[in-house]
């Protein structure tokens, strides 16, 4: 299945999926170093988004979230690509800095129609994006 | 997004790379939200400098922004930090943090920030109205935007710390004309008398974020004491903390708007925090003016020194304009603090675990920090300071 986007910031990454369903907020609520998700009122609560296609809705929190991405880049434990629904200043500054694939805008709903454990290859150029994804039979 | 000839030169690195890079995370989100040009900002404010908020990644960032020879082309200024750069031990800041929260401050300094350390910079910045303008801090954006006619997104710090070096802004949101108008009618006839009597203005604020979200309030019949500067300024900082909007209006056309009317309830069941009295006064949120120090000055000449443990924050600008005052207030046993805030700064180690304070900004971020807070107005926060005989 293929699910074609918007493309903000350009690469290419593959990787398991991790869905959220739920906003994430990065400043206080994933660990900069591990890269786990320590917000404990989030549904993916210890699990680590390092070298994941992580899919949620949009960031929210305080704009130092943008920082936290950054950093956890620099110490190797950063998502191999974002998907969003729509994405807001403090993921696209993230991913900017930290020269991680953002996509947005998906045609689908990525939070219904994909599944954590899914593997995909994601790949963003200049305004186009799409996300490959193998379905399990 | 359209760019300009100039803008397309910086893009491609004939400025150099590090600024091609500043300019492309700008654009990616004037992207992201649909921005059809940039346009020139002719001030910034930027907040996230406090080594307690943006940690070894914030410091890391400005340092290696500040090591690639970029400079600040507008005149920039910054918020609070996390502690008093000079009584830093008094506040039980370790020399660690202090060192580190020094790199950021050095590093601003070196890219040419003014070092404001304020959340009021609307109270020294001279900027003509109608500018556009770069700035985080929601309470200074929704001064700039509903005093100042000033026109600025809510930015956040590491947005505004990139629009200052270039000196543009992606166009889009409260920058525009249209989307400053009115959404939605808060009257406050019901309840104008109890708000001046009992000096709710940080409430019915927090009440007005809560309900407009993220449109524009237009909000009627209010006590005119409201807009004097000392009172607009906990208003406007109160509407920031609860709700997303970055403007308020104080008159115009009423028209079709949906419409509220609320109680005296309906503030109250707003607020995040409720009414007791055991703990530590902490003042200073956003930090005082001038003329706020001078009456504290005043109150305490006349009723002398507080019962209770009180700390006030203010700007380092005006520890020579008030410095009498200021005395005063120490004398009297007050605790005063420049350059940092009751927001930024680590009150654990300043020995404080009950806040009481009197700004429903403070309240709401101290409750998201953990702390057991209590609320009140500026009326009843004196009768904490003594008791009932006030």
């Amino acid at each position: 299945m293929r699910i074609w986007g918007r493309g903000l910031v350009e690469g290419a990454a593959k990787g398991e999926i991790l869905v959220a369903s739920e906003p994430i907020s990065f400043y206080g609520g994933v660990d900069p170093r591990s890269g786990r998700i320590v917000d404990k009122k989030h549904a993916l609560y210890g699990k680590s988004i390092a070298g994941k296609i992580l899919v949620f809705p949009y960031g929210k929190g305080s704009t130092v979230g943008s920082y936290v991405i950054l950093s956890l880049a620099k110490n190797g434990v950063a998502p191999a690509a974002i998907v969003n629904i729509l994405s807001e200043p403090i993921i696209i500054i993230g991913c900017v800095l930290a020269e991680i694939p953002l996509m947005d805008k998906p045609e689908k709903n990525p939070i219904e129609v994909l599944q954590t454990g899914e593997k995909g290859v994601i790949v963003v150029e200049k305004g186009k994006a799409y996300l490959e994804v193998e379905k399990y039979v | 997004m359209e760019l300009t000839h100039e803008e397309e030169e910086i893009l491609n690195g004939r400025r150099g790379e590090k600024l091609a890079k500043v300019l492309e995370v700008i654009v990616k989100v004037g992207e992201g939200l649909e921005a059809e040009r940039l346009v020139n900002v002719t001030h910034a404010h930027i907040s996230g400098i406090s080594y307690k908020n943006i940690g070894d990644a914030g410091l890391e960032f400005i340092e290696k922004l500040a090591s690639s020879n970029l400079r600040v082309s507008i005149p920039a200024t910054v918020n609070p930090a996390g502690m008093d750069i000079k009584k830093w031990k008094e506040m039980g800041v370790k020399q660690d943090f202090a060192e580190k929260q020094l790199r950021i401050l050095g590093s601003l300094r070196k890219l040419g920030f003014k070092m404001l350390l304020t959340c009021t910079p609307y109270l020294y910045e001279k900027i003509p109205p109608g500018s556009q303008v770069a700035w985080a801090e929601s309470n200074a954006v929704l001064y700039a935007n509903s005093i100042l006619d000033l026109y600025t997104n809510r930015e956040g710090g590491p947005l505004a710390l990139l629009e200052a070096i270039v000196g543009k802004a992606p166009l889009y949101g409260y920058r525009l004309e249209e989307n400053r108008r009115p959404g939605l009618v808060i009257d406050f006839s019901d309840i104008k008398r109890t708000i001046k009597e009992r000096e709710l203005y940080q409430a019915i604020g927090y009440y007005v974020g809560t309900i407009a979200k993220f449109k524009v309030p237009l909000i009627k019949n209010y006590p005119p004491s409201l807009l004097q500067s000392d009172n607009v300024k906990l208003f406007l900082a109160a509407v920031g903390a609860s709700g997303s909007v970055a403007l308020v209006r104080f008159h115009g056309e009423e028209k079709n708007l949906e419409r509220y009317r609320p109680s005296i309830d309906d503030i109250y069941s707003a607020l995040p925090a409720d009414f007791s009295d055991e703990g530590t006064i902490l003042m200073g949120c956003p930090h005082l003016s001038a003329h706020e120090i001078q009456w504290l000055a005043n109150i305490v000449k006349r009723w002398g020194k507080p019962k209770r443990r009180v700390i006030i924050f203010t700007a380092r600008v005006l520890e020579n304009s008030v410095h009498k005052e200021i005395a005063a207030l120490s004398r009297a046993g007050i605790e005063v603090y420049f350059d940092t805030c009751m927001v930024v700064a680590d009150l654990k180690s300043m020995g404080v675990d009950k806040p009481l304070v009197d700004s429903a900004k403070a309240a709401y971020y101290l409750s998201s920090q953990g702390y057991d807070v209590r609320l009140f107005s500026r009326k009843d926060i004196l009768r904490v300071f003594y008791g009932d005989h006030v």
